[in-house]
């Protein structure tokens, strides 16, 4: 029994497709709305300086608290694609480890 | 390409590429890659009951803004114990292999809420206006929503199904 490296490797791709489709429908739009939600922050609060609802030495503090959300998110969406890479790399290892296993004779994945 | 001459050098290659893979992956608990920490419950349940205690804050700040009442000494102790509950946290996940992004989660937390601290301390004797509050809300509320959207991940990593067309082929004889 010999292993068909040609043949496994297109199911390994295709295991490893799924979360990376599931992954951008997800964290896409959940992307688009915080970083607008900052933008449209950054906006008011510089229109509340202006109209002396806000403090200048306030304003930094403020300004400060809207990048450390980003920083978070960033952080959110750099972990979260870890996840998903390592969710691809798992899929594809698992989607042939039978049958891997099977042609070397012990348990290799 | 490499010339036929060179051949030996390219199997080399090839010979040392694969002893590279079989020796990241016979690190690897199952064969399985980790490249983020594993899912900490501790963890998530202390973001939940910050959340809480930060959401409380906000509604007592709410009710009565620019107010004696909401000043930063009636509410000195909210800021010790996050601050605190934000420490061990971090002393956890610090122990923990790939945490960075949840470190970095930490920190940007304990940064915002040192700066609402600072707001607070500003506005003394009142507590803060309805507008420092309300800019000071809307992104602190984002964090936790980043934190959790994270943590989720965590949680409900490799549970993604492996589709039926992803079955191997046949082994050819």
């Amino acid at each position: 029994m010999s292993l068909d490296l040609d043949s496994i490797l297109p199911a390994m791709i295709t295991a490893a497709r799924i979360p990376l489709n599931e992954a951008w429908t997800t964290v896409g739009p959940f992307a688009e709305i915080q970083l607008a939600n900052i933008a449209t922050r950054i906006e008011s609060l510089g229109e509340e300086v202006a109209l002396g609802e806000i403090e200048p030495s306030d304003a930094l503090i403020l300004l400060d608290i809207e990048k450390q959300a980003s920083i978070s998110l960033l952080a959110a969406l750099e972990g979260i694609g870890k996840v998903t890479a390592e969710t691809a790399i798992n899929n594809a290892l698992d989607a042939v480890a039978d049958i891997v296993n099977r042609a070397v004779g012990f348990v290799l994945l | 390409m490499l010339p036929p001459a060179l051949a030996p050098l390219r199997a080399f290659r090839v010979g040392m590429l694969l002893a590279l893979m079989l020796f990241a992956l016979s690190g690897l608990s199952g064969c399985h890659v980790r490249l983020i920490m594993a899912y900490d419950p501790v963890l998530d349940q202390s973001f939940t009951a910050l959340q809480q205690d930060t959401e409380q804050l906000f509604g007592q700040l709410e009710a009565n803004p620019g107010s004696p009442a909401t000043s930063f000494e009636n509410h000195k102790d909210f800021y010790i114990k996050a601050h605190a509950t934000l420490r061990t946290m971090r002393t956890r996940a610090r122990f923990e292999p790939q945490s960075a992004e949840v470190l970095t989660q930490i920190d940007a937390l304990d940064r915002s809420l040192a700066g609402l601290q600072q707001l607070h301390i500003n506005a003394s004797p009142n507590g803060p206006s309805a507008a420092v509050i309300h800019a000071a809300e809307g992104p602190i509320e984002s964090q936790f929503a980043s934190i959790f959207q994270l943590q989720l991940a965590l949680k409900n990593r490799m549970k993604t199904p492996v589709s039926a067309n992803a079955t191997a082929p046949a082994l050819t004889n």
